[in-house]
């Protein structure tokens, strides 16, 4: 019986540290690294990435949800950080004008349609 | 009919052409960094060891009710060395200066303060790059100028200059 508590423990523990470490990867590719060009923080070794990987850890085993650290680190860093821009009054055009293009492109494909029957 | 035609083409012109200025734009904007983020944002209440002695500080607690700079160094960064006659020249006009010593050793940047001279009032170890996090810095050096209601002011990615110092001393 002692032999199998400690067995679960010893399961538990590394079940805890892999869900850690898959969340920490999962967040830092969806940050920017922001003095790197193109790469995130989780692909980049610089000083800057490194430490945002490093504090994101220890965010997630303070139990913080993933929305906290993000904001925490957008109101550092700004918008910028993340990958996936927010929707923001700034960025609206940026996720209307694909809409916006379609609705057009339909309106006059139809037009054409109707004027050459 | 014609007119329509050319309306059309002078429409689908002034289109393309506001494309082509706005990805050009794009293509050829400097990629700065955004300071302006934590501009006018309070100064986090940051607590960590003195360099000088084992104490916990809290940089709240060290200024002195005025305006007073916050600048990131660490010996191992050539651009702390040359920013620092700057930061000397604020010391010597009584400007209030805490250092926060970025992933740097004691001994080191005891040697480097002994070997610049020392600007700081306190210095702040900053092993694990955490309080940087919470001043959105990038890197070292970065210097925060912040009132006396705590809130930051201005703030310089990279060493600092005399426009700077200028700065500081006309704000005060």
């Amino acid at each position: 019986m002692k032999y199998f508590l400690v067995f679960y423990f010893i399961l538990i523990n590394i079940a805890g540290a892999n869900e850690v470490e898959t969340r920490t990867a999962t967040i830092s590719k969806n940050l920017r690294c922001l003095v790197c060009d193109g790469q995130s923080v989780y692909e980049s070794n610089s000083d800057f990435a490194r430490d945002i990987k490093n504090y994101v850890k220890k965010e997630i085993m303070k139990n913080r949800t993933d929305k906290e650290i993000y904001d925490f680190l957008i109101s550092k860093y700004g918008d910028s950080i993340i990958f996936n821009p927010l929707l923001t009054l700034k960025n609206i055009m940026l996720w209307l004008a694909p809409a916006i293009f379609f609705i057009i492109g339909i309106f006059i494909i139809t037009r054409r349609l109707n004027v050459t029957k | 009919m014609y007119l329509k035609k050319e309306f059309k083409i002078f429409i689908l012109l002034i289109f393309f052409g506001l494309l082509f200025f706005l990805f050009y734009y794009s293509l050829y904007k400097t990629k700065d960094f955004e300071p302006k983020v934590m501009i006018g944002k309070q100064f986090p209440n940051l607590t960590e060891e003195s360099l000088f002695n084992n104490e916990i500080l809290n940089i709240r607690h060290i200024s002195d009710n005025d305006l007073f700079v916050v600048n990131i160094f660490a010996s191992w960064c050539a651009p702390c060395k040359v920013e620092h006659p700057f930061l000397m020249k604020l010391k010597n006009k009584n400007i209030l200066i805490i250092g926060i010593n970025y992933k740097d050793t004691k001994d080191n940047a005891k040697k480097f303060l002994r070997k610049f001279k020392n600007p700081y009032q306190e210095v702040l170890l900053d092993y694990k790059g955490e309080l940087s996090i919470n001043l959105g810095a990038y890197g070292v050096p970065e210097t925060y100028l912040v009132d006396k209601n705590f809130k930051i002011i201005d703030k310089q990615i990279g060493p600092i200059n005399n426009d700077f110092v200028e700065k500081v001393l006309n704000l005060r």
